[in-house]
């Protein structure tokens, strides 16, 4: 059975169950709403990463996963990523690959496409604070990671403030990420900060309509510090979310700031017209996220 | 050259999704007697989202919504004479989680309150884990029916 039909069986496995809380209006941004005790949930993500300096190169991800309410506080959930990557002279001098997920060796004038399991996570969320009481709503949330060729693990400090009744929320989410990811055959540590904020605002019952931000900078080695820093990105886009009683669905679409920034030679190599297109970035993304609560 | 979409995408389409529906726990009329026991009701016209019925036995019945987490809550609040709360009861309830609020301890908290009390989750209401989106906005729909109460009909 092909890649493809084996994950549409899959996913359709797992999610055929009846089903919504825990969800975010938003694709990115997390809030601090966690599922009640004892209730659990089915979501799907998909998100297309779509254009890099030149040609063709679009990467699917998807992920799977279901979530559980352990309290009212605590949440767990555990999910597989798999991609997909379709590229055709991506590369700044017209070649195709090598990059992200695009393994060294192959032709520079054929196109790559590869379908491919990347991780599993664990993900962990305890609410400090609600934003339905309290002043602000917290959260942390830590998530390892482990897959084939990348081990990971990322914390996050999750914000959120609502407004109007609880018709307005904003969210922000501060994520820290120590990776080693296997390139070359070799071993190499990486690290991740990342800024994300969203506004949504129910504008009917079930629907809500808003903006999200996503600042990226990626670093070399070990650690957070100036010189270790390797470039940085920012997104920015609008996200349409629904929530039925059991089921919602959140689709954002985030286009690529021309003002990032490259802080090595190699990274600069990536930067064409203020985007830069290394390490996993291109000039879109458009993340659908389904979600069925039982 | 047009891109190949993955097989997969096409997940979400098989699923068979429940629509979403009401559940409808309470009428108007079962709501009233249930708060007015053999009372009857004469509708009051007021030119406001909550719908408004003076009860025989003195007193008012009010009809009004709040917003869940996604879909709104129908309930009614009883009020006496001197505009204190009777109780309330939830009528409609359209979400799949925090519907603890339908619970007849929580929802007696309120018996007495009235426009000079705080009506705060926490403070003087007692919040329900799990449901706090639930309790807060009931809380907050009955404070102000109150206030409602003092500013349209305390003088009538």
């Amino acid at each position: 059975m092909r890649f493809s039909k084996c994950l549409l069986v899959i996913a359709g496995v797992c999610l055929a169950a009846p089903a919504a809380a825990g969800e975010s209006p938003f694709g990115y941004v997390y809030t601090t709403d966690t599922h009640p005790k004892g209730k659990r949930e089915v979501e799907q993500w998909i998100t297309r990463r779509h254009g890099q300096a030149k040609g063709d190169y679009d990467l699917w991800q998807a992920r799977t996963e279901i979530e559980y309410g352990l309290t009212d506080r605590l949440q767990t959930a555990l999910y597989l990523n798999y991609d997909r990557v379709n590229a055709f002279r991506n590369r700044p001098d017209d070649t195709t690959g090598p990059g992200a997920f695009v393994p060294d060796g192959v032709d520079p004038d054929a196109r790559y496409r590869r379908s491919f399991a990347e991780s599993v996570s664990s993900e962990w969320i305890y609410r400090l604070l609600s934003p339905y009481k309290d002043p602000i709503g917290l959260a942390l949330y830590v998530e390892p990671s482990w897959g084939p060729d990348k081990r990971e693990l990322e914390g996050k400090l999750i914000l959120q403030k609502n407004f109007l009744d609880d018709r307005l929320v904003w969210a922000a989410n501060l994520t820290a990420a120590a990776e080693k990811e296997r390139f070359h055959g070799e071993w190499e540590h990486e690290g991740e900060l990342e800024l994300t904020s969203g506004v949504a605002y129910q504008f009917l019952p079930r629907w809500h309509a808003g903006l999200e931000y996503r600042h990226h900078r990626g670093y070399a080695g070990r650690g957070f510090s100036a010189e270790k820093r390797v470039y940085a990105a920012k997104f920015l886009g609008p996200t349409v979310h629904y929530a039925s009683r059991d089921w919602w669905v959140t689709a954002t679409f985030l286009k690529q700031l021309a003002n990032a920034k490259a802080y090595t030679d190699a990274a600069g190599e990536d930067a064409i017209g203020g985007r830069f297109y290394g390490e996993h970035h291109e000039r879109s993304e458009l993340r659908v996220r389904f979600g069925l609560s039982f | 050259m047009t891109p190949r979409w993955p097989a997969f995408l096409a997940a979400p389409v098989v699923l068979s999704v429940p629509a979403a529906h009401a559940t409808v726990y309470l009428s108007v009329e079962q709501a009233q007697q249930a708060l007015f026991p053999r009372g009857s009701f004469t509708p009051l016209a007021l030119e406001r989202r909550e719908r408004v019925w003076r009860a025989s036995q003195g007193g008012w019945f009010i009809l009004d919504e709040v917003l869940g987490k996604h879909e709104l809550i129908t309930y009614a609040v009883a009020l006496d004479a001197q505009g204190r709360v009777r109780g309330i009861e939830v009528l409609e309830y359209r979400e799949s989680h925090g519907g603890q609020v339908r619970d007849a301890k929580w929802r007696a908290q309120f018996a007495g309150k009235s426009v000079a009390d705080p009506l705060q989750l926490d403070r003087d209401i007692r919040n329900i884990s799990g449901a706090t989106l639930s309790c807060r906005h009931v809380t907050d729909g009955v404070k102000r029916v109150l206030a409602m109460y003092e500013s349209h009909l305390k003088q009538r």
